[in-house]
């Protein structure tokens, strides 16, 4: 079977897989001598989070991502070139954004990560099937900026590929099916990938932009910046998953969908 | 206990697990492979995983060190002792970056040898020494053709720790790999946009590598990843099933993963 039916698969069975969960992360940690993980993960053994959780988690970052992206690139969203949005919970409506002129490097870039945006819906959307969440109510316009001028885009654009990277490198250790964190692995990767290209059109393009919490590494240009997302030791900024509401929930009015909200 | 610390105890206490198992005699936890020809199946344990990727950042920091500041990290005061053959670095020298990859490089070199030092920390004397290196068969000449040899190692960095991240037991070390494995990502990005930029020519380095677009990432949005012996076929430039030396690595890589 394909790798998609194979994750759904394992997505569908909830109970079990949770069991299964709560025995091989506590066995975990009694076999490493009693030494504690933070907090985190205690408390989503207590909430009994699930991988399907988490993927619907970042499901609502992605559509997010693809919605502004599709706006941006081409003045329309994702329902309508045939991204699916419905799900459990209710489907939103988004708000806000237009497409923005942008010059042929700039442009090109957007319409890359446009592409893959769209594809990491659908991927994560085919993976989780009946337990995907639908789309959120978004407004694109949560901040004020991103679509008057290539200058807003990117800083917005920057924006959201750093706080996605940092999404999915905080909850990497959190996801128990190695198939699942496969995939969760390869999206994160792309997201950063992205980032590393729109940190430095942001410092090309001589951009001063807004940190977006207290964890915000900036770019070039700006106060403390650097050209990669990473800490004195090399490793990229991570956020828990409140923490990443907390940064960018002004994007979803209503809120989001599905366990972690 | 900050998350830094915690990681470093996780890892210390699976190698005095690992040495403790041994005596026992049993077998350590984790996947079971059975290599070409090998006599009897090897079991691969996270430390086995960590010390891979630090044969690649070991290459990694010592090639940006080289072509920024002309000196190898153990000039730097680097460690570079360890389990396994050490070896001399061979090949490279300073170039002078001018442009966006002048400060680029300087950023780079700086995030790969904290890469050496955090994976040597977490693995104390479980670490692997530096194995021997060739950077002269990269046949760097000018920006250029460092730029498309730093882009080929960012690239097979992700799709490495990519490819490794299922078979990672350990949640502590995994939540550590996945952090470094993004560092690596932004790298890519921002070097794959340069290269791009620069019209740098030449075609795929392997049947995984994508020169086509920005990302390296499949029909499905997804980045590409490459087993052990994939990242290995192309490091030592011999993709022959069995290869364990040629390429980056001319004594091959050390650790127990070591064959094409």
């Amino acid at each position: 079977m394909d790798k998609s039916a194979a994750l759904k698969e394992l997505v569908d069975n909830p109970v079990s897989r949770r069991d299964f969960a709560r025995k091989t992360i506590i066995g975990g940690i009694a076999a490493g001598a009693g030494i504690a993980l933070s907090g985190n993960l205690t408390e989503v053994l207590a909430q009994g989070i699930t991988d399907a959780d988490i993927l619907n988690f970042a499901l609502n970052l992605e559509y997010l991502e693809a919605e502004f992206y599709t706006v941006a690139t081409t003045g329309r969203r994702i329902a309508d070139v045939g991204v699916g949005i419905t799900g459990t919970g209710r489907a939103g409506v988004t708000t806000g954004g237009a497409q923005v002129a942008l010059d042929s490097r700039s442009g090109t870039v957007a319409s890359h990560i446009t592409g893959d945006e769209q594809q990491h819906v659908r991927f994560l959307r085919a993976a989780l099937g009946s337990a995907a969440v639908a789309k959120p109510d978004i407004n694109l316009e949560a901040l004020g900026i991103g679509f008057r001028s290539q200058g807003e885009f990117l800083t917005l654009a920057r924006a959201f590929e750093d706080l996605g990277v940092s999404a999915y490198g905080g909850a990497a250790y959190l996801i128990q099916n190695p198939d699942i964190l496969t995939a969760a692995a390869r999206i994160g990767l792309t997201e950063a990938q992205h980032a590393g290209v729109l940190r430095l059109l942001v410092s090309d393009n001589q951009l001063r932009v807004p940190g977006v919490d207290e964890f915000d590494i900036l770019p070039l240009m700006s106060p403390g910046g650097r050209l990669f997302q990473v800490d004195g030791n090399g490793l990229s900024t991570i956020r828990t998953a409140a923490q990443v509401l907390k940064a960018g929930g002004a994007f979803f009015p209503s809120g989001v969908n599905g366990t972690i909200k | 206990m900050d998350q830094h610390s915690d990681f470093l105890a996780r890892v210390e206490n699976l190698v005095s697990r690992r040495t403790f198992a041994k005596l026992a005699g049993v077998g350590s936890a984790g996947l079971m492979i059975g290599g070409a020809g090998a006599a009897r199946a090897q079991a691969i344990t996270d430390v086995d995983i960590l010390n891979f990727a630090l044969n690649l950042e070991y290459a990694e920091a010592e090639f940006y060190t080289v072509i920024t500041q002309g000196r190898t990290i153990d000039q730097l005061g680097i460690g570079i002792s360890g389990v396994g053959t050490p070896g001399p670095t061979v090949g490279g020298s300073r170039l002078n970056l001018t442009g966006v990859l002048r400060g680029v490089s300087e950023e780079l070199a700086n995030d790969e040898r904290q890469h050496v030092l955090f994976l040597r920390q977490a693995l104390g004397s479980a670490a692997i020494a530096k194995p021997a290196l060739n950077f002269a068969v990269a046949g760097i000449t000018n920006q250029a053709s460092y730029l498309n040899i730093a882009r080929i190692l960012e690239d097979v960095g992700v799709s490495a720790y990519g490819g490794a991240a299922p078979l990672i037991s350990d949640k502590g070390i995994l939540g550590a790999a996945a952090r470094i494995a993004l560092t690596e990502a932004y790298h890519a990005g921002n070097l794959r946009l340069q290269a791009a930029q620069a019209g740098i020519p030449g075609g795929a380095v392997d049947s995984i590598d994508v020169v086509n677009k920005y990302f390296t990432t499949d029909a499905q949005g997804l980045s590409k990843t490459r087993t052990t012996s994939q990242v290995l076929g192309l490091v030592f430039l011999n993709a022959t099933p069995g290869t364990t030396a040629g390429g980056l690595f001319p004594q091959g890589v050390n650790g127990t993963i070591r064959t094409v």
